[in-house]
């Protein structure tokens, strides 16, 4: 019977999409090693902090920091060790740097912290404080872009993920009462949940349109010379801020190219951090 | 009593007095009948006045040349009194006009002594003049008499004061007051004509006000009456002038002489038009003068505002013990010999000492003799206990020198409301007592506020939706294709087991059971309830493909059912439970 029919249909979508989320939802296993890692190595760092040895954590953390990359040196940072920890890692570097007099560089490791842990308050007040001791203003405005944007980076790829699919479940249900009983109540119910997918996609579509971005921020206090080569001697273009966050395009041996509102130039790569972590 | 203006002095007519011409022979010289010059008196008493009178026949265009110098002597400006004209008939009738035109020429003295003066040049139509042809006598004679009668005192003045510096002149006069007043008058000649001088206002009087001639011109004084003077076993009665004054330039302030007349009748007259015969004295107080002074640069702090002179400050406040925002009229008065109207009072906003209040508003009253200004303080914070004293910077004369005068501090408690906050306009800076900023401690553990583990990845995501958005799609499609799932039928359809349970609750008897059964049945296939009357299979209706089961179950329940309904047996029934588990499996197999 067909009513039966769609009966065993609603189960069996329901069904698939519950055998989905299982899957991935363990799928991180494998990184489980190199967190341990870094969970030590943190923890070594913050035993050296405590005992006023604060090179040697500042190196320790480093260490996990890097020990948290794929095999064969290469820094392909932030894949494989838990965002937590790296945001931990990321975090205690930037109190380091603070510490040693170095605000401009601590904005950068909480920066490259928050965007592991985004809504880690503790590092946002740092970061504020470290903003403020470099001679920045205050992180974002409070306009409606800013604001969107808040909102949208303060969850994590994997935060923004679940919430994804937990909105897929509500226009499950939604499409399952629209379809089985009909009448309009089920249909505007429906509709709104179709809306409300773009909110609970949002954080995601961010996360996605911004996955192969590497962003770099200016830590020299007196900001970075943008030159039209990678040369010196080239012509000088101008100067871009201290503390401005540009966007990776290419590199050569002592130089980034950059792409800074929207203009691609050549700055010394000493001057860059790299807020990937 | 009242102190009468005088008459005015000695006026011009211009027909003359008849004996002039023959006094004028005594006093002057008479050069021609169409011009003369002569003096109103020869032999004046100190203080009295004195003119020189020029008459010029015809109507003739006149000029003066200036007035010869003279040593102790000066002369006004030359004032016209008029033009008369007199008609004269001859022998045959024939009228005959003359016309006289009538000047005169104030004369001052410095004092006792005999003066000559030279002729005056006078240019009548287009021919200069001189008249009269020989010098014109002049005496001035002490008055001796009203040294005796009279009395005419100032008190005693500074020789020098500072520019803005205050002083009093304090006029008394008087007569023996045995004698009768016929009319009393001020001579006066630096009376409202000295540059740079501002009249002050002057206490009130305390005896009353009576008004006085003041001369040259035609103003009044106010004086007032004080107690009587006993001089030489005479009583005087004494009146008082008395003015504040302040330079407000340096340079020097001249006191010409001051003369005080004295008027009485000394003999009645038998006319109701004359007051009879009237004799004046004279009494003169010698010229002085006073030095003005500059107000120093050097020394002078940043925060005067121009006060000069002795001062004395108090001050006092309606409310003293206030809630918290509450606004306190905060009083100082300054009074003294300074220039009380003259300087700025101290802006309270720009006091340090004042931070801790605001200044809501300030009310100033310049009354005689004191100076007041009310300041609507409100206390920022409850622990402010006084307010501050209030300072003004004033050059003092006395010491030549700046310096602070501050008035008494004034305590006061400030009450803080409950559940208010201190400083309730948000202005005063907390010194910062809170230990500087520092970063958070390092974290000794994984940092939450970004989630852990792995999410279900994107794909999953983008894929879930599209297989709900598909799925949907395709059971709606073949939900449709048996009818509107929210059509009535099928929402009676959907409920018929529902309805059927709860009419079993209501059953009375088998009737009421079979009934139930049979609107189940009904909503489920479509067909109306009576169709089901007396059906013993599914498969005799409109359910083709019930199962085996269900049809051996439903015959067995309708076979007990129509027993139960139409047996002479009233006890006998169904068990409803039965109908009900053959709802659900109705239900179940779709039927």
């Amino acid at each position: 019977m067909p009513f039966l029919g769609s009966l065993r249909f609603g189960r069996l979508l329901a069904g698939l999409l519950l055998i989905g989320f299982a899957l991935t939802a363990s799928a991180p296993a494998a990184a489980a090693p190199l967190g341990q890692a870094a969970e030590e190595g943190a923890d070594l760092g913050a035993q050296r902090w405590r005992s006023g040895d604060r090179d040697g954590a500042l190196a320790a953390w480093t260490t996990a920091l890097e020990g948290g990359a794929l095999e064969g040196g290469a820094l392909e940072a932030g894949t494989d060790l838990p965002s937590a920890e790296r945001a931990r890692l990321a975090y205690n570097l930037g109190i380091a740097e603070y510490e040693r007099g170095e605000p401009l560089r601590a904005v950068a490791w909480f920066e490259a912290s928050l965007r592991a842990a985004p809504r880690s308050a503790p590092t946002r007040e740092n970061l504020e404080i470290a903003r403020a001791e470099a001679g920045l203003g205050p992180r974002r405005g409070d306009d409606l872009t800013a604001t969107l944007i808040r909102v949208t980076s303060s969850f994590s790829r994997t935060e923004a993920e679940w919430f994804a699919l937990f909105g897929t479940l509500l226009l499950v249900l939604a499409g399952l009462g629209e379809a089985l009983r009909g009448g309009a109540g089920w249909r505007r119910l429906l509709l709104v949940a179709v809306v409300a997918q773009l909110a609970f996609f949002a954080p995601l579509a961010r996360h996605v349109a911004t996955a192969d971005d590497r962003p770099y921020m200016v830590v020299d206090p007196d900001g970075a010379s943008a030159r039209s080569e990678p040369d010196s001697g080239a012509d000088q273009l101008g100067t871009i801020p201290a503390g401005s966050i540009v966007e990776y395009v290419d590199e050569l041996p002592g130089w980034t190219k950059i792409r800074h509102e929207g203009d691609e130039r050549w700055v010394e790569a000493a001057v860059l951090f790299d807020l990937r972590v | 009593m009242s102190v009468a203006p005088s008459a005015p002095a000695a006026p011009f007519s211009a027909t003359a007095s008849p004996t002039a011409p023959a006094a004028a022979r005594q006093r002057g010289a008479r050069t021609d009948d169409d011009l003369q010059v002569f003096l109103s008196s020869a032999l004046v008493k100190l203080g009295e006045p004195v003119q020189i009178f020029i008459r010029v026949q015809g109507d003739v265009k006149v000029r003066f040349a200036e007035p010869p110098a003279v040593n102790g002597l000066e002369f006004g400006r030359i004032t016209s009194g008029g033009t008369s004209s007199q008609v004269a008939y001859d022998s045959r009738g024939r009228a005959q006009i003359s016309v006289t035109q009538a000047y005169g020429l104030d004369v001052r003295y410095d004092g006792a002594g005999r003066y000559e003066i030279p002729p005056l040049r006078v240019e009548i139509d287009g021919k200069i003049r001189s008249a009269p042809s020989a010098p014109m006598l002049l005496e001035v004679v002490e008055d001796i008499e009203a040294s005796q009668l009279l009395l005419f005192e100032c008190e005693p003045l500074p020789t020098r004061i500072y520019e803005g510096e205050p002083y009093t002149v304090d006029l008394r006069f008087g007569w023996d007051e045995r004698r009768g007043l016929d009319d009393a008058e001020l001579q006066l000649p630096w009376w409202e004509r000295q540059d740079g001088v501002v009249e002050l206002e002057s206490t009130a009087s305390q005896r009353g006000s009576y008004e006085i001639a003041i001369r040259p011109g035609r103003r009044v004084a106010s004086i007032e009456e004080v107690d009587a003077v006993k001089r030489d076993g005479r009583r005087f009665r004494t009146y008082r002038l008395r003015r504040r004054f302040v330079a407000t330039r340096e340079g020097t302030v001249e006191f010409g002489r001051s003369v005080f007349k004295f008027t009485e009748v000394v003999g009645r007259s038998s006319s109701v038009f004359s007051r009879g015969k009237r004799r004046s004295f004279y009494a003169a107080l010698e010229p002085f003068s006073i030095e003005v002074l500059p107000v120093p640069e050097n020394g002078r702090p940043l925060e005067w505002t121009g006060a000069v002179g002795r001062f004395e400050v108090s001050r006092d406040a309606t409310r003293r013990d206030v809630d918290l925002g509450d606004a306190i009229e905060f009083q100082v008065r300054w009074t003294g010999d300074g220039n009380l109207e003259f300087f700025d009072p101290p802006d309270l906003s720009r006091v340090d000492a004042f931070d801790r209040f605001r200044v809501l508003g300030v009310t100033d009253e310049k009354n005689a003799g004191e100076r007041v200004v009310t300041y609507d303080l409100v206390p920022l914070d409850a622990r402010v206990e006084e307010i501050p004293p209030v300072p003004l910077s004033v050059f003092d004369t006395a010491e030549g020198r700046y310096r602070f005068l501050e008035s008494e501090p004034l305590r006061i408690r400030v009450s803080a409301l409950a559940g208010a906050e201190d400083d309730p306009f948000g202005e005063v800076e907390e010194t910062p007592e809170s230990a500087p900023i520092v970063l958070r401690d390092i974290a000794a553990r994984p940092v939450t506020g970004g989630g852990r583990g792995a999410g279900p990845g994107a794909p999953t995501a983008v894929l879930a939706l599209l297989v709900v958005l598909v799925g949907w799609a395709v059971l709606r499609t073949s939900v449709r294709r048996r009818g509107d799932p929210a059509s009535a039928s099928a929402r009676r359809r959907r409920g018929a087991a529902g309805r059927c349970a709860a009419e079993l609750r209501r059953a009375t008897g088998p009737a009421a059971v079979a009934l139930a059964l049979e609107r189940f049945l009904a909503a489920r296939t479509g067909e109306i309830e009576q169709a089901w009357i007396g059906r013993s299979r599914l498969s005799d209706g409109p359910v083709p493909d019930a199962s085996e089961a269900l049809e051996d179950r439903y015959a067995a329940l309708r076979r007990d059912l129509d027993r139960a309904v139409f047996s002479a047996d009233a006890g006998e029934t169904v068990d409803t439970a039965r109908v009900i588990e053959f709802a659900r499996a109705c239900v179940r197999e779709g039927v």
